[in-house]
């Protein structure tokens, strides 16, 4: 076939057609070197996303609708909770000032509640600060730190960063109190780039003067894109007439209107994405940084951000148990009719299952974890769930009480 | 204020409006005429309220002095810790080559696994073939590494005796056994824990038993005499060590997890929907743990710690819906298992009757519940799941066994071939999808029914740990007694697998390791507001220790062990809370923060510094006059030129003294209950001199009885 392409591209550049034989060339050599031509082989295993909303008071309240909307979207692209750090002062949805109590909208028209069930806040309140944010990027954590506020992402993760707040010339205010600069996250992100804590690295920033929270960037694979240039203010988009204040931010309702646009299965690239920006609509002039990325905009899916799980590997036949070595549907007991059956068949009824060969597993130090509480409590009767129950409750109440817990919406004297 | 030693109320205000406008901050002598006696010359005011002129510049001066003590706590409070880190030990380890570690293999022969010699050569034992055969290995395996450019090396070396307590880990063993196959080639395998061909009584049994993870090359007594045995064995024994023992370890694979000492498998039986009935209630999780996954890890405990945690939900919802289409041809493969299910009834055996008949309505199946592969990567719905307890922060790999509400059974993956219901989540999990052969109100699962689905979760393990398959030169354990069917199931993790399994986590330790030191020693050195603290440097210095030690060792699990310590100590410090240290300030913050701090300050000290300098340069001048015989000037009435309590009567004229005398009577009666203490004796002559003298006392009357309003 090779040989046949190069007569055609002899008999090609005998009639002087030059730039033909250099495509013709050009697709061979392609072909001989297989498929690394095309650039599209993924490296990457998992998408992680850090969602910032860095103001607080009912006044910001679009900030929280911008994080919140993004957060939605990820979610809606498949992107688990597990991986999504959100980082949100979280007091508009219950501030005694909504209209609308648990209730966060990013339209006028409020037509879809963002808030509303399954939001995990993972930073909220007062934990939104500068330190704990840089601590994310870092990893550098206090031993005791959950799992949940850990951004656990590795060589083989694209990692997203969304941020909104008040901000100016090389600054983003968090929550009226301290200030991060575009140092600080360069050098965060240079951390994070040392350690290989991400594969790619997609920054968005929505503040003001935002094009300049990533000019001081100085890492590989790190495309960042703001919503205005330096000297020039994001605006709020619209208000909603009840709520009594704007709802959602200019630059990240166009952007979250073309993602809305996107499927998990889409193919658009961030090239695409990019092409969407209009300063006239958007009232700034948005920037993009691709120089420190090796591949170019038009190379990378905004799905392989904004995306859940990056590939599944369907077992292979081989690997499937011959039929005939299974016990087909013998081992399927009624549930109902074991528990009539009584002790004598053949153990199946007893709590415990039958003494099998091999070392009791309790002796093993390398397999623990048998009779631990978790599974007692999951698989557990009503005793541990009651117990649970209790415990819970017991929490419950003396959040309640204690008049040290700062809880959004109550007020206290 | 209220003593009845005060004097007229006029003078008193006229005393503290006076007090007020000046330095507040200059005590009165103590030693002045005041406290001692009256006053008995006109200068005895200026020495009352004005401290001596040494006195005042101590003063002045007590204030830098205090912010030069001051710098070292400041310097100390502001500075970064930064300790130096054994940057050019780094460096070498940078460059260093990888280590690589070398085992030593075993070779051991029955005595009655090689053919007698012909009558009259003198009898060889088996240690004497061994070392022959082992020589052959050696040489073909070296051949083989030269040829076709692939580039290998032998990491191993061939010993011929060794027992007990210092036997290498690593054993081949060639064993006469009457169970193996008469045909060439060879089938060697490795001995899983239970008692193999060896432990059946016979002349197999050369030391009563194979140990397990032997790799053994049976050979049938029939193949004992065959001319060419030793070539055979050449071969199968170079086979098997080429794929048990590569010369490189493989790479990790970007769905495995990355080494961590401590890994959580969680078990989780998921229901759809229990509330729609036919759901399982129970499963035999321990038990099919036990069969299932028990050999494959407590053989890695020296690698891995695991936990396992099991649970069972019985509402676990999908977030998408599957789609109802038909059944994509199934293909031959069924139609061979149906036969041969069919087969298997006719001769008799138990079940196959049953599973014929599931696979044959299997096929029949024309419309099931697809799940595409866009819904695979969102089948695990970890909104509404939670699939692990989260109590500690090992990674986490979950195997899935999801049951279908009745409304959505058969669920099916609709992917190509007849490939099982089951696919892998790269660093996640796996996912098994169980539909129930048959209707009932609920189900128990016991360990048959677990077997299919187990054991696709341990073919899962494999990928999601990165172990080493089987080679396919080296062949399943037969069962303890040739009798039994083999099981089917993988065998267990054997010594070579581990040996394997170390080397790669070994490189893949010491490389993360290395990274990260040369990480944290460039980082340190870019970002200058990092902390290098103690706790930071020792684990450093721990892990570069380590590492050092490490390229020494040639004992793959002794070099594991330092390479995961290594590479612990190395993270440990990257992540270390106090190298986040401080933020990023720039010059201008540091500005912003001290000019408001010490300007207002830094004024007055400057400026009574500057006011010192002049009088001093003054005072230089009239001495120097007066040394030149020159009659004193009359002294200035300017506020900045000040009367010092040393200067001699003759510095003033005599219309200032006489006022100042009057004053300082004055102030000496006015001042008994202090409130006169601070008086700056500048301001008071200025106030007499520049004042219409005409009343020594109505002066002071009438100046301050104006401005008594706002003192008061």
């Amino acid at each position: 076939m090779r040989f046949a392409a190069s007569l055609w591209g002899l008999a090609l550049l005998l009639a002087q057609l030059g730039l033909v034989l250099a495509n013709q060339v050009h697709q061979q050599v392609n072909d001989l070197f297989g498929h690394n031509g095309s650039g599209s082989a993924t490296t990457h295993t998992n998408n992680w996303a850090v969602l910032v909303c860095s103001s607080r008071y009912w006044f910001n309240y679009r900030h929280m609708a911008n994080t919140l909307a993004m957060y939605r979207t990820l979610k809606r692209l498949g992107m688990p909770d597990s991986n999504i750090i959100l980082m949100l002062a979280d007091d508009v949805a219950c501030s005694a000032r909504n209209p609308f109590p648990a209730t966060v909208y990013a339209n006028s028209g409020r037509q879809m509640d963002l808030y509303g069930d399954a939001v995990e806040v993972d930073y909220r309140g007062y934990e939104v600060t500068v330190e704990s944010f840089l601590r994310l990027l870092t990893g550098r954590h206090a031993p005791h730190t959950p799992p949940s506020k850990r951004l656990l992402s590795d060589a083989s993760s694209n990692v997203f960063i969304y941020m909104t707040g008040h901000g100016g010339n090389e600054f983003l205010k968090f929550q009226d109190n301290e200030e991060v600069s575009a140092f600080d996250i360069a050098d965060a992100i240079e951390q994070m780039s040392e350690k290989r804590r991400f594969n790619k690295l997609l920054f968005v920033i929505d503040t003001c003067q935002a094009n300049t929270m990533y000019s001081k960037f100085y890492s590989p694979n790190v495309i960042s894109t703001g919503s205005s240039a330096i000297g020039e203010s994001s605006y709020s988009h619209h208000n909603d007439v009840d709520l009594g204040t704007a709802v959602i931010d200019s630059y990240t309702h166009y952007i979250l209107q073309y993602l809305e646009t996107l499927g998990k299965t889409s193919r658009a690239t961030l090239q695409d994405f990019f092409n969407t920006y209009d300063p006239a609509r958007i009232h700034s002039h948005p920037g993009i940084s691709t120089e420190l990325s090796p591949t170019q905009p038009d190379g990378i899916l905004v799905t392989d951000f904004f995306g859940g799980v990056v590939s599944v590997e369907v077992t292979p036949k081989a690997d499937e148990l011959d039929p005939l070595r299974t016990a087909g549907s013998a081992g399927w007991v009624s549930g109902r009719r074991r528990g009539a059956r009584g002790i004598g068949e053949g153990g199946q009824s007893s709590p415990s299952p039958s003494p099998m060969k091999g070392p009791p597993m309790r002796r093993t130090e390398g397999v623990r974890g048998w009779a631990n509480p978790t599974e007692r409590q999951t698989e557990g009767g009503w005793v541990g769930n009651a117990a649970l129950s209790a415990v819970l409750l017991g929490i419950g109440g003396y959040l309640l009480i204690d008049p040290r817990t700062d809880r959004p919406g109550i007020k206290r004297e | 204020m209220s003593s009845s030693a005060v004097p007229p109320e006029s003078g008193r205000i006229a005393v503290a409006e006076v007090a007020t406008t000046a330095s507040p901050a200059t005590p009165a002598d103590p030693k002045s005429p005041r406290t001692t006696g009256g006053i008995q010359t006109p200068l005895d005011p200026t020495r009352i309220v004005n401290p001596s002129r040494r006195r005042r510049v101590l003063i002045l001066l007590s204030f830098p002095l205090f912010f030069l003590l001051g710098v070292p706590f400041w310097w100390w409070s502001t500075s970064i810790e930064r300790l130096s880190l054994p940057v050019e030990r780094i460096a070498a380890l940078e460059s260093a080559p990888v280590t690589t570690v070398r085992s030593t293999i075993l070779l051991t022969s029955a005595p009655d696994a090689y053919p007698p010699p012909p009558p009259g050569v003198p009898s060889y034992g088996p240690r004497q073939v061994c070392e022959a055969l082992g020589d052959s290995v050696i040489k073909s395996t070296e051949a083989y590494y030269k040829q076709g450019g692939r580039l290998g090396t032998r990491w191993w070396d061939m010993v011929y005796e060794g027992g007990g307590r210092d036997a290498p880990a690593l054993h081949v063993h060639l064993l006469r056994s009457e169970y193996a196959s008469t045909d060439f080639p060879l089938k060697p395998y490795v001995q899983t824990p239970h008692l193999g061909l060896a432990g059946i009584p016979g002349p197999g049994g050369a030391a009563g038993g194979v140990k397990a993870g032997t790799l053994v090359i049976p050979i049938h007594p029939k193949q004992v005499g065959d001319r060419y045995l030793r070539e055979h064995l050449k071969l199968a024994i170079t086979d098997s060590i080429l794929g048990l023992y590569p010369s490189e370890p493989p790479e990790i694979p970007l769905r495995a997890i990355k080494y961590s000492p401590n890994v959580t498998l969680s078990f989780v039986l998921l229901n759809e929907d229990a509330a729609e009935g036919e759901y399982v209630q129970g499963w035999d999780i321990e038990a099919a743990i036990r069969e299932h996954f028990t050999p494959h890890l407590e053989p890695l405990r020296p690698i891995f710690n695991f936990t396992i945690e099991s649970q069972m939900l019985y509402h676990a919802p999908l977030s998408f819906e599957p789609t109802w289409t038909d059944v994509a041809s199934q293909g031959e493969d069924v139609k061979l298992q149906i036969e041969s299910a069919l087969g298997e009834a006719e001769k008799g055996k138990e079940g196959a009757e049953e599973v014929a008949k599931a696979l044959i309505e299997e096929d029949k199946r024309e419309k099931a519940w697809m799940v595409d592969e866009e819904m695979m990567k969102v089948f695990v719905n970890s909104e509404r799941w939670t699939l692990d307890s989260g109590i500690s922060q090992n990674p986490v790999l979950r195997f899935l066994l999801f049951i279908p509400s009745p409304s959505h059974r058969p669920l099916l993956l609709s992917a190509p071939s007849s490939s099982p219901p089951s696919f892998l989540l790269p660093q996640f999990g796996s996912v098994v999808i169980l539909n129930p052969p048959s209707s009932a109100p609920t189900y128990h699962l016991t360990p048959p029914a677990l077997k299919s689905s187990f054991h696709l979760f341990t073919s899962h393990l494999y990928s999601l740990l990165a172990l080493p398959g089987t080679p396919p030169k080296v062949y399943p354990c037969p069962p303890p007694d040739p009798r039994m069917e083999p099981s089917g199931l993988r065998d267990g993790l054997n010594r070579w697998q581990l040996e394997s399994v170390a080397r790669q986590r070994m490189r893949e330790n010491e490389d993360e390791a290395r990274k990260t030191l040369v990480g944290i020693g460039r980082l340190v050195k870019k970002i200058k507001e990092m902390q290098v603290g103690e706790e930071v440097r020792g684990r450093v210095v721990g892990a570069v220790d380590r590492l050092e030690k490490m390229a020494k060792t040639r004992d793959p699990l002794e070099a594991f062990v330092l390479s995961r310590d290594a590479v612990a100590l190395a993270n440990e410090a990257f992540f270390h809370p106090s190298m986040m240290g401080l933020l990023y300030f720039p010059n201008e913050h540091k500005f912003a923060v001290y000019t408001p701090l010490f300007a207002p300050i830094a004024v007055p000290i400057l400026v009574g510094m500057l006011k010192e300098l002049v009088a001093w340069v003054r005072r230089r001048k009239l001495r120097a006059k007066r040394r030149a015989g020159q009659p004193a000037q009359p002294a200035p009435t300017d506020p900045t030129a000040e009367e010092p309590a040393g200067m001699e009567p003759g510095g003033l004229t005599h219309s200032a003294a006489d006022k100042l005398a009057g004053i300082g009577a004055y102030v000496s009666e006015s001042s008994e209950e202090g409130s006169a203490r601070g008086v700056d004796v500048v301001g008071l002559a200025d106030l007499v001199i520049v004042g219409p003298a005409t009343d020594r006392r109505g002066t002071l009357r009438a100046r301050p009885s104006r401005a008594a309003q706002p003192a008061s």
